[in-house]
């Protein structure tokens, strides 16, 4: 029954290792099964994790049927007899603490955690009176009623039914339970097969345990009478206790809670204060998680007006919940807050991000349009985006059409350059470039005034001089219409004379046209264009264009480069013999 | 102190939430914690205990087949409760009966637990957490493998994670001892030190006092995003930047080792070849693999002078199966090397690295943004570009309105008005600004957005402070001496640089300026180490020192602390909420849409 402690164990994997879940924990595996007062004590300091004991013990009460000790039934010899059996399973527990290897020390937990003491019952009341005083030490909320002998408060485990403890608990449970915070701790890779070597080792100190407490008769009378006075006080604090978990908690215990992942209870902050004091303190403690329940629980609790008030005041709080809001996919919140915490430019842009995957053209354009109506060209400091966000409307309402009778004609294959270029997808989203690029390689002589026409996409959206060249000429130079190319680079000079100029740069017209496969003798002319003679011979040389390389070599007077070059051509090609003719010219000036 | 402890007491802990549940299991996995969780157990560990089949949590499933019981190990996501809550549910309305358990890594939320039960699924599920933290990638490297740290936290102002990275801080203190020294750079790291002091209030101290680690310097990611842009140049952090580690693992394609088929090798310091190169300058690497390769052909040579069937057996048994396996490392890395060259030469390197190291000097301004124009226009990679855009914008402490404006529009133009939200963000984060005017500054104080980040570039003040450019002469890349080689003495990290002035000048004093550019600088010093003029036995924990770096650090930075750590006579453990390259960084803030 390894696997059904496993699942019992769950709720106490919530204790992250360290020292005060450590010990909750051990208290809550002592209670199952000791009876002594003193752990009612225990209880009493760790009331909460009490109160989870029952929820997890009504469960397992129904499935095992084991003899509960606060069953009206139970007389007081049969608590007797069960004590006798409880003590195996303290013996067991004890075990566990030479088992837990965890570093926080436990041999030294063991002198004020009662659970070997019990062995003491059996010695007289006189010298029960101060070791009970010893053990309570480490104990502070009980140390008061340390005085008392426990064996009394055997009788009076009647009366106590809050507790549903049961006893005698099949061993496993109890063996692997307190294997947890080892676990947690141990450096040590403890295998599973540990828990049969506990379990074997159990039978071993029965023996020794249950012959000491069967002398539990001899107690006197006098501890009997104190005894009872500690039973009274133990039951008004449990009675307080009782009434403490319906009482308002500070919130720093709660907040505490929260940090280690502990069930908590926040119906209890009833006042604005409270609820308020509860956020401002998580704030303080940077922790996400807990900073987010209390936004929600303040958000659920009190009224939008108040909520957002006291949201505007707290940017850490403002923050969690629009990331709460987006993670929720919440966007009309999200936004409205946004717009509340005067953040219009992330509103705007959330707005815009939220349009951006819809597929259908005609409803992003809407959904565009609507966007930069309530939002963009509210705000006049967005005004920069609001100015391209209307591009990108227009860029859209220009697509659409050309797209549309584009795919036509492409369908109709009656077009000779979409079934040599066939289009690779759809014009629709296609960014400025792209679109100017499309533009430039089906419809280049289109008017300015039609839709698809480059001239017009250009001019409606500023694209410079630079982009308009990179772009024109790449499209121009994949249909390899070179005639185009010198049309675009021709600008008109003083006096109607003509001339080559390229905003790129010639060597990047020709890094262009050499990727779109360029004869050499168009490689040349834009070769001979770069001004920089270096710069021109490099690019001659890499794009392998000879009579380009001798130019340049020529241009820059290094013949004996030259003839190198020209040893290696051909003699008789048109390379060779250009460079034969060059180096035989007597009107070149060679350094 | 070993750092596998961590990995053990995982597994442990792994094992125990397997076997709690009784019988067989399938196991419904998170696809982020697929390769932490490969690293840390691995499937045989999981079949081991108990699980029959794995499956891959995806969006579009509507319910999973397999046995009786599931568990869910997923991270605590809204997205991904609703998505369990529909298999649940799915399966529920089919009439299946299963046992559902929910394991949240590394802590379960309250948000996540609001989720399941506004989608009706509570009464049929536990849920139960697993504190998958820090786990070691190497013999100093640690990692949360939690890469949504950076947008969260820094972009989002979402103080989840800061929970997890002092938690993990607090459990790992609790292992090897609690370090006497912390230093917190910047805001995160500030409030993550407070949340840990929280912690550890609420638990005694240990009577046992000793520990292993001396000093841990807690660090922001947004005190330097200059050397988180920068091209990577030691092998390491290139391999990385070529080809992805993901968790220690690299993947080679088939044409990197050239049988077609490729490879996938596990990179730590168990692989000696990989140890003496990892941290090589690139220009460094192949006189490096000459001499490796060399001394293998000695190895091998021996084999042609054995003498005795003796030396021969000995020769078999040990050195031949080293050998073997040497060579085939030694190849595999050559071919890398060869690939990244490859690689480089496609892209425009000479001249983006010319522009790049320009920027950082401060030089040739016009022709650097002509060359960032250029890479716009021709519709060079957006990932690239956007790296030099931030970078000048970096560098120069914000571009001026009219270049911002043109570059903006431009990038829009060439690749899509989607990156609206893109350079929103890179906004926020203060990594693409535009310099404040008169205009701006008259919007009304309630505008601006309050944030963590949102912040000024300081890089020519911290500069100057810092020195983080050095002379280009004084720079050794063979035998490294001065932090900034990671970047072939282009630029030093901050945070590397930060810990070694700290480390070595042992005071603040001196440091506040830098401090308060970095948004803070706090030291809680218990022990004050040596002075180095006072000789004596000083515990040598106090030489153990462990960085965190929240928000993520590239291989480059790491490489930069084992030099630290190796110049001045320290033992360096890097922790991180991920590791990092500028091209995922820049990704991860790229507005991507599903066309």
């Amino acid at each position: 029954t390894i696997a059904t402690a496993g699942w019992r164990r769950s709720p106490a994997l919530h204790f992250i290792p360290g020292y005060g879940w450590y010990r909750s924990s051990y208290c809550r595996v002592r209670s199952r099964y000791l009876v002594t007062g003193l752990f009612r004590k225990l209880h009493l300091v760790n009331q909460e994790s009490l109160k989870m004991d029952e929820d997890y013990f009504a469960v397992e009460h129904t499935r095992t049927k084991k003899k509960n000790i606060f069953d009206d039934d139970v007389t007081e010899d049969a608590v007797r007899n069960l004590i006798k059996t409880s003590i195996v399973d303290n013996d067991d527990i004890s075990f566990a603490d030479h088992f837990d290897p965890g570093p926080e020390a436990p041999v030294s937990q063991r002198s004020h955690l009662p659970a070997p003491d019990l062995s003491s019952l059996a010695t007289p009341a006189s010298k029960t009176r101060p070791s009970v005083g010893h053990e309570t030490k480490g104990l502070s909320s009980s140390a008061t009623f340390g005085g008392a002998s426990r064996a009394m408060e055997f009788g009076q485990f009647g009366h106590n039914r809050s507790h549903s403890l049961t006893i005698g608990s099949d061993l496993s449970v109890a063996a692997s339970s307190p294997r947890l915070p080892d676990m947690q701790f141990s450096s040590s890779s403890a295998s599973l097969q540990s828990i049969d070597k506990v379990a074997a080792a159990t039978p071993q100190r029965y023996g020794q345990f249950s012959s000491s407490s069967t002398s539990l008769q001899s107690i006197d009378k006098v501890d009997v009478e104190k005894m009872q006075q500690e039973i009274q006080s133990l039951k008004r604090s449990l009675l307080s206790a009782r009434k403490d978990r319906w009482m308002k908690q500070p919130v720093e215990d709660t907040l505490r809670r929260i940090l280690k992942g502990e069930t908590f209870s926040l119906e209890m902050y009833k006042s604005l204060a409270d609820k308020l004091a509860l956020l401002d303190h998580a704030i303080r403690l940077h922790d996400g998680n807990a900073i987010m329940t209390a936004v929600l629980f303040l958000q659920k609790t009190v009224t939008r007006h108040i909520f957002t008030r006291e949201l505007v005041q707290r940017p850490a709080a403002a923050n969690h919940y629009l990331d709460y809001l987006k993670a929720h996919y919440d966007y009309p919140e999200y936004i409205n807050t946004l717009i509340l915490l005067g953040r219009t430019e992330e509103a705007a842009i959330c707005k815009f991000q939220l349009a951006l995957p819809t597929s259908d053209a005609a409803v992003k354009v809407s959904k565009l349009k609507d966007c930069l109506r309530s939002h963009f060209q509210a705000d006049p400091a967005l005004c920069n985006d609001a100015s391209l966000v209307q591009e990108y409307v227009d860029l859209l309402e220009r697509q659409r059409p050309i797209d549309e009778s584009d795919a036509g004609l492409e369908a109709s294959g009656r077009s000779a350059l979409f079934k040599d270029f066939p289009r690779k997808c759809s014009l629709i989203d296609m960014s400025v470039v792209t679109t100017l690029y499309y533009c430039c390689l089906y419809h280049y002589d289109l008017g300015e005034n039609s839709l698809a026409s480059p001239a017009a996409l250009r001019k409606r959206h500023q694209i410079s001089d630079k982009q308009f060249t990179w772009t024109a000429i790449g499209a121009r130079a994949k249909l390899r219409q070179w005639k185009d190319i010198e049309t675009i680079l021709t600008t008109k000079g003083w006096f109607g004379s003509t001339k080559l100029k390229a905003p790129i740069g010639f060597d990047k017209v020709v890094a262009i046209l050499h990727r779109n496969g360029a004869p050499p003798d168009i490689l040349q002319k834009y070769l001979g264009m770069i001004d920089n003679l270096e710069h021109r011979l490099n690019w001659a040389k890499k794009v392998s264009c000879q009579i380009a390389v001798i130019d340049a070599l020529v241009a820059l007077k290094k013949r004996a480069e030259l003839e190198q070059l020209a040893a290696k051509l051909d003699r008789y090609s048109k390379e060779g013999l250009y460079a034969f003719d060059v180096l035989n010219t007597s009107t070149i000036k060679w350094k | 102190m070993d750092l596998q402890e961590l990995s053990k007491l995982l597994k442990t802990q792994l094992a125990h939430l397997l076997v709690s549940i009784p019988d067989a299991k399938d196991v419904v996995l998170d696809p982020d914690l697929m390769k932490p969780l490969d690293r840390v157990a691995g499937i045989t560990f999981l079949k081991e205990h108990g699980v029959s089949k794995i499956f891959k949590l995806e969006p579009n499933q509507k319910s999973l087949p397999g046995c009786g019981k599931r568990v869910y190990i997923v991270r605590p996501r809204l997205v991904t409760m609703k998505y369990i809550a529909d298999h649940i549910n799915t399966e529920i309305a089919k009439g299946e009966r299963r046992s559902y358990k929910i394991v949240m890594v590394p802590r379960k939320l309250h948000v996540c637990e609001m989720i399941l039960e506004s989608e009706g699924v509570m009464g049929h599920i536990t849920i139960d957490e697993f504190p998958l933290e820090l786990f070691p990638l190497d013999s100093d490297l640690l990692s949360l493998e939690l890469p949504e740290f950076f947008t969260s936290f820094y972009l989002d102002n979402d103080t989840t994670w800061l929970h997890t990275v002092a938690s993990s801080l607090v459990n790992l203190q609790r292992l090897f001892g609690r370090a006497p020294n912390i230093y917190a750079i910047g805001k995160g790291a500030k409030m993550v030190h407070e949340l840990m002091e929280t912690m550890f209030e609420t638990h005694k101290d240990r009577k046992d006092k000793t520990f292993h680690i001396g000093q841990i310097f807690l660090v922001d990611r947004d005190i330097d995003y200059i050397s988180l842009l920068c091209s990577p140049m030691t092998y390491e952090a290139l391999l990385d930047e070529s080809f992805g580690i993901n968790c220690g693992m690299i993947d080679f394609d088939g044409e990197v080792t050239g049988d077609g088929k490729g490879t996938k090798m596990l990179l730590t310091s168990q692989d000696e070849i990989y140890t003496q190169i990892r941290d090589c300058h690139f220009s460094q690497m192949f006189s490096y693999m000459r001499d490796t390769a060399k001394k293998l052909q000695e190895l091998e040579n021996k084999k042609n002078n054995l003498q005795s069937v003796g030396d021969m057996r000995k020769f078999v048994g040990n050195d031949l199966r080293v050998l073997k396996q040497q060579q085939k490392l030694l190849s595999t890395h050559i071919s890398a090397s060869e690939a990244i060259l490859k690689m480089k030469g496609k892209t425009d390197f000479e001249d983006f690295i010319k522009t790049e190291h320009n920027l950082l000097e401060g030089i040739e301004n016009k022709e650097n943004m002509t060359y960032i124009e250029d890479c716009i226009q021709k519709q060079f990679s957006p990932i690239l570009t956007l790296r030099l855009m931030c970078l000048a914008s970096l560098t120069q402490e914000g571009l001026s309105q009219r270049e911002y404006k043109a570059l903006k529009t431009q990038f829009l133009h060439s690749h899509g008005f989607e990156h609206l939200v893109t350079m929103f963000r890179l906004k926020k984060l203060g990594l693409l600004t535009e310099q404040e005017s008169s205009q701006s500054s008259m919007r009304p104080a309630a505008v601006k957005v309050p944030a963590v980040s949102a912040k000024k570039s300081n890089f020519r003040a911290l500069n100057r402070k810092l020195g983080l450019i050095p002379n280009a002469e004084e720079i050794n890349l063979q035998h490294p001496n001065s932090l900034s080689y990671v970047f072939s003495g282009a630029y030093t990290p901050v945070p590397c640089k930060l810990v070694e002035q700290i480390l070595t000048r042992d005071t603040l004093i001196g440091l506040e300026d830098v401090g308060r550019m970095c948004g803070g600088l706090y030291a809680d010093v218990k022990i004050k180490s040596q002075v180095s003029s006072m000789p004596g036995p000083s515990n040598p924990a106090m030489k153990v020192i462990l960085v965190f770096f929240l928000g993520g650090c590239t291989f480059s930075e790491i490489t930069a602390l084992r030099l630290v750590a190796k110049l001045h006579g320290y033992k360096i453990i890097v922790a991180t909420t991920a590791i990092t390259t500028s091209s995922r960084f820049i990704e991860s803030l790229v507005e991507k849409v599903n066309r």
